[in-house]
């Protein structure tokens, strides 16, 4: 007895962390209470800034995927809150209701993410009238997917699940739709479609080539994929395009795509001004590389503010009274489609061919943009090739989640383990390819089971299941179907290659009578479980195939999802309803939800505060340019301030305004650099900017770098301020509550980089040999 | 090689132990440890591992008038060790280590007796970071080593048959370990 109390002390200290692994639950969503009735469509806005301060990895190429130490584009999402008739209630008498359409600059959207914005906005918008997207950048955040296969080993450099990064994003996102339904004016909203070739590529031409190809007698296979008809080829129009280009060399690649590029453009009903836009196309938008230590949006977030700057300028020529109204700020949102095997023609993989690429793809976007009837931008093309301009006056919407565990039946996998990781996935894919790509088999498995997804191989064999742990494959997946005026928009939490979007398409159709190229896929939408590839696709186990976790049935159970709720949004009436919905599909409203990650290795990625400082400059250079024919100046820009948990990125709790921004010196208010444009600010909200976290120098902070690489037409426009001998004529501000830092630059003044600060600044040393000078300054 | 880069902590240690029994006899022991433990994957928050002592009997007191001191003896320890861990990061100064201990004593304990004892006991100790601390994009390394001071306390109680005039088969141990140890991982490695 004695020895009791220590007894006692010994079982409490073995007990340490036993208990149950919930970090922490999501409560259960009830209905929200449909509006007043009313007339006409209401339509509100609101840009969100999710980047995270330096520190947390990116997410999308697995190991490879680096701790960032800064952001070139700041990532965000734009959010249309939209109150519209249309939904019918369960006696059937109409429905006015309040939707959210919010696509972000993320890598993909984890399931407690929709669920955590879900729970946030409840009783104004309701879970099930959310379209929460991603755009598939690959220089997004990870740490906020619940699944052990997503936040844990090999999912990045630095995994893990981190709470703080799901509470930053869900919190902001969830403010937006917030402030956005408190905005609301009257709207139209119209679709313009149109088509865009030469700039996309089939990056798994083999496995598409499979489609229609009759697998159904292989005497090596068990499976039997459903005749499906394959993609239409192009049309002729669509050919000629080709013959110029990136893609006139590239071939069969460039035909295996969808060209379709369809735009909802919102602008307020009385004064016309642009609101926005929301474009649909199918790019894996992915030019930079694996190893990008910034946080970026990619070629979309180019693309996007291309078109926001091409919708003010527009609004400004129309409407010159306008021009300077604070409320000009359009935003111009991008939802990936059936993008899983399609990929934009790239070369060189850097931040410039980024620019290129995602400039090109708005002057094609804006075609499709229903634009007033002035268009003075250099270089756009006319407005002549929109091929419908169809006005929205109802939006309905449909939403199920699918537990995808109790569908082994239907999806034909073994119900003990229904989801496997193939052994292709650890490749990447065709346009970047992963570290390991050399040491891992190429081929499929036709000898063992696995468990009804023959023949794919588990990329790690049996070890697949007890290393991901019990939530290590996700499960929940809610599906949605949209009607907006004479569209259809089917919400898949997947990247559906563009054969297998065909094929749901083809669903939709059957079910709800819609014209083929009016149904579109809004892929990685409101949960995330990797590609789906065509039942055909699926037996070459190439980088789509063995990314698709539930088996070669996933396609069908989606199709047949998919038409379902076609069937209950058309009333039924519309086609032929098909057989009912496939087991596991849960109803809505929501269930709680456990949150149950056990795949955190240390602790928090997101950057803690440690307390905030005053800025102190260190040092500026102009680095070589880039363009020799160019003489825009690149400047480098080295300071020190606050720990990444405090700078403005961290510390803002909704939307985070410009941190540096180009002003003329001397001049209170940031330059602009086109008349015509309010917005045309230099500032880190564009893609001029490359900010690091550089190093921490103890007391004295942190030490930050800044590149500026101004475009020609920037650099001309402020290149007409008078010259004034041995003074420089501009200056870079960084926003600080207390003290701003102001650091003066010029062409002709700002002295050249040295050597070392050229390799420090380009991020070209070895960091454990760092210049210390050059980081925290003396 | 794959398990040693699974979030391992490998330590050399110099330690100091006290056996105390009911009777108030007591040794003192100093040695030196080898002590390796597993992070166990998935969640890297808890660890299996193994110890082994080898210590010398420093001094005694109230040993048995009957019995010869022993000082100069040898004593042997071999133990299994399990809790929770968590090594400090490039990124991190301290981390924590609360872990419970089984194992088994042979050798001197208090007397010139060499005899076998079983051990079942805990230990806590903060797990401290040799080096300058690096930010998040300097400490993601394929496979990243870091060097710890590991200053540790445990507490043990033993079963023994510590000899005839003893009342008692139950003593008591408490000690010190102060270790130099490495933090090995890799992100390849689950």
């Amino acid at each position: 007895m004695k020895s009791a109390p220590l007894l006692l002390t010994l079982v409490s200290l073995l007990g340490v962390g036993c208990g149950n692994p919930t970090l922490f639950q999501i409560p259960p969503l009830g209905a929200t209470a449909p509006l007043p009735a009313g007339e006409g469509t209401l339509v509100g806005t609101a840009r969100v800034d999710i980047t995270p301060p330096p520190g947390p990895s990116t997410w999308g190429h697995g190991p490879d995927a680096l701790a960032t130490q800064g952001y070139w584009t700041r990532l965000q999402c734009r959010v249309f809150v939209i109150e519209a008739n249309g939904g019918k209630g369960s006696h059937g008498e109409p429905l006015r209701e309040r939707y959210a359409i919010v696509p972000c600059d993320l890598p993909a959207i984890s399931y407690s993410l929709f669920r955590e914005v879900a729970h946030r906005v409840e009783g104004v918008v309701a879970g099930d009238h959310i379209l929460l997207t991603a755009t598939h950048t690959h220089a997004g955040p990870g740490h906020y997917f619940e699944s052990g296969v997503y936040s844990g080993f090999l999912s990045t450099r630095r995994a893990g699940f981190d709470t703080d990064m799901l509470a930053m994003l869900s919190a902001r996102i969830g403010r937006g739709i917030l402030e956005a339904a408190k905005r609301t004016v009257p709207a139209k909203l119209q679709w313009g479609d149109t088509r865009v070739v030469g700039m996309t590529r089939n990056r798994s031409p083999q496995a598409f080539a499979l489609n229609g190809a009759g697998l159904t007698n292989n005497p090596a296979s068990s499976v039997t994929c459903p005749l499906a008809a394959p993609l239409p080829p192009l049309s002729d129009a669509d050919l000629a395009q080709l013959r110029i280009g990136a893609c006139a060399d590239i071939g069969a690649a460039c035909k295996e795509v969808d060209p379709r590029l369809s735009t909802l453009t919102v602008r307020e009903a009385a004064s016309e001004r642009p609101l926005g836009s929301i474009t649909f196309f199918a790019m894996h938008p992915t030019v930079l590389p694996a190893h990008t230590r910034l946080f970026g949006g990619d070629v979309f977030a180019v693309a996007s503010r291309e078109l926001e700057r091409m919708m003010r300028v527009n609004w400004a020529n129309w409407a010159a009274d306008h021009a300077e109204s604070p409320d000009s700020d359009p935003l111009a949102a991008i939802v990936n489609t059936n993008e899983g095997d399609i990929v934009p023609v790239w070369s060189a993989g850097d931040v410039a061919e980024a620019q290129a690429v995602g400039s090109q793809l708005a002057l094609a976007a804006l075609r499709a943009h229903i634009e007033l009837p002035v268009t003075t931008i250099a270089s756009a093309p006319p407005l002549t090739t929109i091929a419908t301009a169809s006005p929205v006056t109802t939006i309905a919407t449909a939403l199920v989640e699918a537990d995808m565990a109790r569908a082994a039946g239907f999806l034909k996998v073994d119900p003990a383990r229904p989801a496997e990781l193939g052994q292709g996935s650890s490749h990447g894919g065709s346009d970047h390819t992963t570290s390991i790509d050399d040491i891992v088999s190429r081929l499929p498995d036709w000898a063992s089971s696995t468990g009804g997804q023959d023949p794919k191989t588990p990329v790690l064999g049996c070890l697949d299941h007890p290393l991901a742990g019990a939530t290590g494959f996700p499960a929940m997946m809610p599906f949605s179907l949209w009607h907006i005026g004479d569209h259809w928009i089917a919400g898949v939490p997947a990247e559906l290659t563009v054969t297998t979007g065909f094929h749901v398409r083809n669903a939709i159709v059957a079910a709800t009578g819609a014209k083929l190229d009016n149904v579109i896929i809004a892929g990685l939408a409101n949960s995330y479980m990797q590609y789906v590839a065509s039942c055909e696709e699926f037996q070459l186990q190439h980088y789509e195939g063995s990314s698709t976790l539930y088996g070669s049935g996933t396609e069908s159970f989606i199709a047949r999802v998919e038409s379902n709720l076609g069937c209950t949004l058309s009333g039924g009436g519309a086609g032929a309803c098909p057989a009912p919905m496939p087991p596991g599909i849960q109803p809505v409203p929501f269930r709680a939800f456990d949150v149950r990650p056990d795949a955190d290795r240390t602790h928090e990625r997101y950057p803690q505060p440690r307390g905030s400082r005053s800025p102190e400059e260190i040092g500026v250079c102009q680095l070589p340019r880039l363009d020799p024919f160019a003489d825009a100046p690149r400047i480098c820009v080295r300071w020190l301030d606050a720990s990444p948990g405090d700078i403005p990125l961290a510390a803002a709790t909704f939307s985070p305004g410009p941190w540096l921004s180009i002003h003329i010196k001397g001049q209170a208010a940031p330059f602009r650099w086109a008349a015509n444009d309010p917005r045309s600010f230099l500032d880190d909200l564009g893609d001029d900017f490359q900010v690091r976290a550089r190093a921490n120098c103890g007391d004295r902070g942190f030490g930050y770098s800044a590149i500026i690489n101004l475009k020609q037409r920037e650099w001309d426009a402020m290149n007409v301020v008078p010259v004034v001998p041995g003074k420089p004529r501009f200056s870079l501000v960084a926003a600080d509550p207390s003290v701003p830092l102001v650091v003066d630059f010029d062409r002709s003044t700002t002295p050249r980089c040295t050597r070392n600060e050229t390799l420090y600044c380009l991020d070209q040393y070895d960091p454990a040999a760092a210049p210390i000078a050059a980081a925290c300054g003396k | 090689m794959l398990v040693t880069l699974s979030g391992c902590v490998h330590s050399l240690a110099g330690t100091g132990a006290s056996v105390v029994s009911p009777s108030r006899r007591s040794a003192w022991l100093a040695g030196v440890a080898v002590r390796d433990d597993l992070n166990v994957p998935r969640n890297y928050q808890y660890f299996v591992g193994t110890e082994a002592i080898l210590a010398t009997q420093a001094a005694t007191r109230n040993a048995p008038n009957d019995r010869a001191t022993g000082q100069g003896q040898a004593a042997e320890h071999f133990g299994i060790n399990a809790g929770w861990q968590r090594a400090p990061q490039a990124s991190e100064t301290v981390g924590w280590r609360i872990g419970s201990r089984l194992g088994v004593w042979h050798g001197a304990l208090g007397d010139a007796s060499s005899r076998w004892a079983v051990n079942l006991g805990a230990d806590v100790a903060p797990l401290i970071r040799i080096g300058t601390t690096l930010p998040p994009w300097e400490a993601d390394e394929t496979i990243s080593e870091n060097l710890l001071l590991i200053p540790s306390l445990f507490v043990d109680p033993l079963v023994a048959r510590l000899g005839a005039s003893e009342q008692s088969h139950y003593a008591f141990s408490y000690g010190v370990m102060l270790s130099i140890g490495v933090s090995l991982s890799s992100t390849l490695v689950p």
